[in-house]
């Protein structure tokens, strides 16, 4: 089984498809950092020109907004949930303070964070596509497929091996991803920033935000997080184009269509507030970090428990059509 | 030599990252769902404004004593005006030279506050004396909640503002509500956001603002008690006079602008 999983991993580096998915990565993120910095530089430079007294004082408005959020502490008015929230702001903005960092300053570990949240609904997908979609599929265009299922091997053996190495790779996708976008904006911003606090825990309760839950995290393990989270999509959409590229013979036709149902898909979100079922679609599901942000649309009966189980449902359901098919199916090359 | 390593090496790495994100996974998953300690305590909407007493109310603008009460967020408490006086006791001042008013001023406004607190103060029964009694109502409030908009990036900035403006306005309805249930009566003036940071803050952030002051005038628009002062249009252009010294809160002159707008509203000039 070894050996089958190593050959199919060879195969896939020998169609260079991790090059091309690198030369992906190291464009789009070099690009979206850049654009960042490239607006960061403007608003500071923006600040600084036109304000007739001094230049952009980020120091006293932070200080203004740590009184205030004392002042409010201290009011009556605010309840338990509020004053745990609130100490979680003054505790982010007293680290600002303390190492002297503007607040809105771009760093290198908020931007990997940021990039995957933003990635996991479309971009990651691709990748995972570039190296999904031809794993059947591929071997009946170049006829290899008959070579590979005269062996003396169980049918499902074998795609399951091409599913384990698809696994493995689609991780290492996701570890690419990380590093690259640590790496290059570390290089645009020069500031790493993994040390930052950042607030994590939101819930919906009874369809309003509770932030009573709310702790703080640094900026690596909340990268972590987000990392895990992309991960489980990745191997999610790996099932399900495992499936599309066995049962169609065409690779292009296999790209197509995941490509498609991911677009149709994002368009579909739009109505997710009328229309129930399209909750239960694997896309509307895709975006998992949004539920660590606290910044989604709530709908009821969506949470990061029911889009897990919903896209894992996909997964699970995906691999059974897929390995049904293709031990029956007939192989006519 | 290459392909010795290249094998071992994926294997290594990718079962090593697989162990990481399923902790992480895990992980994940406990952050966002563990179990709440604090019970939620459902939120009663109370009735709507439909019965709202039509009694003319004559007592504000014919010169009869009358009571002020002014909530919100600092400019409520009046930070910034380098004579102390904040909009209250210029309200006061106006009434006392325009026709002999005696105006008694209260103000529980909280520097700071949002529109969450804001809420929980009005509900709170403890202030039903305040709220009860008074004949006029100023509130200012949203800035705060708009000034956390500022970090915001052009990729993030929409969802987080419409999340922020959806919570504000169905905060700010409860608000409404609840004051005239408690007070039929009352007159209320709200108070507009202005822009304390001129162009630098771009156009993206500049159009939200707009549109926050337009949802919440349409907001407004449905209780007939209601007046709003658009201080946005009142400071553009001017904000070397109108701002403080801190470039944030209004100065004397500024909350001299915003009592007279709010003065012509209620006397209806």
């Amino acid at each position: 089984m070894i050996g089958l999983i190593q050959n199919e991993v060879n195969k896939m580096l020998l169609k260079k498809k991790m090059v091309l998915i690198f030369v992906f990565l190291v464009v789009f993120i070099g690009l979206f950092a850049y654009g960042e910095k490239y607006t960061y530089d403007k608003t500071i430079a923006r600040y600084e020109k036109s304000n007739t007294t001094n230049g952009y004082d980020w120091k006293s408005l932070v200080g203004q907004q740590l009184k205030d959020l004392n002042r409010r502490m201290d009011s009556p008015y605010i309840s338990k949930e509020g004053i745990a929230s609130l100490q979680i702001e003054v505790e982010q903005l007293n680290y600002f303070m303390e190492h002297d960092i503007n607040p809105i300053t771009p760093s290198a570990g908020r931007f990997t964070g940021r990039f995957m949240e933003q990635a996991l609904g479309m971009f990651l997908p691709l990748m995972i596509v570039i190296l999904a979609a031809d794993l059947v599929s591929g071997e009946f265009s170049t006829r290899t497929i008959k070579v590979l299922l005269t062996r003396a091997v169980p049918r499902w053996r074998i795609l399951l091996s091409k599913y384990i190495a698809l696994l493995m790779m689609s991780t290492l996708v996701v570890l690419l991803s990380g590093i690259l976008a640590t790496v290059i904006s570390g290089m645009f911003y020069g500031v790493w920033g993994f040390d930052e606090p950042v607030a994590t825990g939101f819930r919906l309760v009874d369809g309003a935000l509770d932030a009573s839950q709310v702790i703080l995290v640094s900026r690596w393990q909340y990268c972590i997080l987000i990392y895990s989270l992309a991960w489980f999509v990745a191997v999610v959409i790996s099932s399900i184009t495992l499936m599309i590229s066995v049962m169609v013979t065409s690779t292009s036709s296999a790209i197509g269509i995941v490509m498609a149902t991911l677009i149709g898909g994002q368009f579909l979100r739009f109505l997710l507030s009328d229309w129930v079922l399209v909750k239960y679609f694997f896309v509307s599901n895709l975006n998992l970090t949004d539920y660590l942000t606290g910044s989604y649309q709530q709908i009821p009966g969506m949470s990061l428990t029911f889009s897990i189980g919903v896209l894992g449902a996909w997964a699970v359901v995906s691999l059974i059509i897929g390995f049904t098919v293709f031990s029956k199916k007939d192989v006519l090359v | 030599m290459y392909k010795k390593i290249i094998w071992p090496t994926i294997l290594v790495l990718s079962l090593a990252m697989t162990f990481l994100f399923v902790s992480g996974f895990v992980k994940s998953i406990q952050i966002t769902s563990g179990k709440s300690e604090t019970t939620p305590v459902p939120i009663q909407v109370s009735t709507t404004s439909s019965e709202v007493s039509s009694k003319p109310l004559d007592q504000v603008t014919s010169g009869e004593p009358i009571e002020l009460l002014v909530i919100g967020d600092s400019i409520g408490v009046g930070i910034g005006d380098e004579e102390s006086l904040g909009l209250g006791n210029r309200y006061a001042q106006l009434a006392k030279d325009g026709m002999d008013q005696t105006v008694t001023v209260n103000n529980i406004a909280v520097s700071g506050a949002v529109i969450n607190e804001l809420m929980n103060l009005v509900k709170n029964n403890a202030n039903d004396g305040f709220i009860q009694k008074a004949d006029l109502i100023f509130i200012s409030i949203g800035g705060n909640d708009m000034n956390k908009l500022l970090g915001e990036t052009n990729l993030t900035l929409s969802s987080a503002y419409e999340d922020t403006l959806t919570k504000y306005l169905a905060d700010l309805e409860v608000i409404l509500n609840t004051l005239f249930e408690k007070n039929p009566k009352a007159r209320v003036v709200m108070f507009g956001l202005y822009n304390p940071y001129g162009k630098e803050v771009g156009s993206d952030k500049i159009n939200r603002l707009l549109d926050w002051n337009v949802q919440t005038q349409q907001l407004l628009d449905g209780y007939e008690q209601l007046a709003y002062v658009p201080t946005y249009d009142a400071f553009k252009n001017k904000l070397e006079t109108y701002l403080s010294a801190d470039h944030f809160h209004p100065s004397a002159k500024g909350y001299e602008i915003m009592t007279q707008w709010a003065y012509d509203v209620v006397i209806g000039r």
